[in-house]
């Protein structure tokens, strides 16, 4: 009897320091910047709607976005990306599924500011193409912040810009990303 | 005089339908997103109906919610906010990993920070997104650019 109370309570312990092994987030960030060098006004928008899981175990990294959650300062702006450039009806989330290849370095429980190197597959519009870029971990009195920014060329993801706005957007779009991360529990 | 004066109507006519043109065209570009608060609801539900909806018939629902206004009525199950400061209004069950996240516009931040978790809150937005369960964190329903009910 004490034999089997003894291994419910190691067999509970474990599965709460394995489950603590993922950190997640659906109230990420990102924001994409597409303004070419000779435009006017900024082709810029935010989308506060990223889901993001990492697995300290093995640092496996995942997250996903709903296209139409991308807020614009300019509605038209906003129906033409929705409707015209990524098609986000037939393509409604953008995902990524990756892997931190340092995670080994990265200590989640102390505090500190550690690089993380990220290589995945970032899908888009229908498209996937392997992305590899250089992150950061941050871990202050617990909490736990991923940030990245990478550039994407449009034209990889059949993003295609017509000719009489090629002026002001930008072939390739600098994407930032922030995730404020909790323990799964 | 007879051309004369024909001319100067189609003159007036080119110059009244382009300025016209021109500030129909000025107004779209600068057109920006509407505050929910001006805007009626399509559908006006409870997070539990509204999830229900898009758990038994996902195309069916799709085609009725998505890209509307819709009005949730809820208890909260959690107020986040990013280090921004923006909040997102999580509506749903303690109990359920799935929920209704109402996306809150910045306008009203002062608003969301004083309510507290558990009790009941009408929330109106924008439906983007119904998030499927493929990490192992539950379904959403997303709701942008939200504005609360009084």
């Amino acid at each position: 009897m004490k034999k089997t109370l003894f291994l419910s309570f190691v067999l509970i312990a474990l599965s709460q320091f394995v489950s603590a092994q993922k950190y997640f987030t659906k109230n990420g960030s990102i924001s994409f910047d597409a303004t070419s060098p000779g435009s006017p006004e900024n082709i810029t928008a935010d989308n506060r709607t990223v889901t993001c899981v990492i697995d300290a175990a093995n640092g496996n990294i995942q997250f996903k976005a709903a296209m139409k959650a991308f807020t614009f300062e300019r509605a038209l702006m906003q129906e033409h990306f929705n409707e015209n450039y990524v098609e986000s009806t037939k393509f409604p989330e953008a995902k990524f599924a990756g892997n931190i290849s340092n995670m080994a370095s990265i200590a989640l429980d102390k505090d500190g500011s550690y690089p993380a190197t990220v290589k995945g597959k970032l899908t888009l519009h229908g498209e996937t193409r392997d992305v590899e870029t250089a992150g950061k971990i941050n871990v202050s009195k617990g909490k736990i912040t991923a940030t990245a920014s990478f550039s994407v060329l449009l034209s990889d993801y059949k993003v295609n810009v017509p000719g009489v706005v090629s002026d002001k957007v930008s072939k390739t779009a600098k994407i930032i990303i922030n995730c404020g991360l909790e323990p799964l529990k | 005089m007879f051309r004369s004066k024909n001319f100067m109507i189609v003159l007036v006519a080119v110059l009244v339908l382009g300025a016209a043109g021109g500030y129909y065209a000025y107004s779209e570009y600068n057109r920006r997103n509407p505050e929910m608060a001006d805007v009626k609801a399509a559908f006006s539900l409870s997070n539990t109906e509204v999830l229900q909806a898009f758990e038994t018939d996902l195309t069916k629902a799709n085609q009725q919610y998505l890209e509307k206004v819709l009005e949730i009525g809820g208890p909260i199950k959690a107020l986040e906010q990013d280090d921004k400061g923006f909040y997102t209004v999580v509506l749903g069950a303690e109990e359920s990993m799935s929920a209704v996240r109402c996306v809150i516009d910045s306008l009203y931040t002062q608003q969301v920070a004083t309510l507290k978790t558990g009790s009941m809150v009408r929330v109106r937005g924008l439906c983007v997104q119904y998030s499927a369960d493929d990490m192992g964190l539950g379904s959403d329903l997303i709701l942008n650019r939200c504005c609360l009910i009084k």
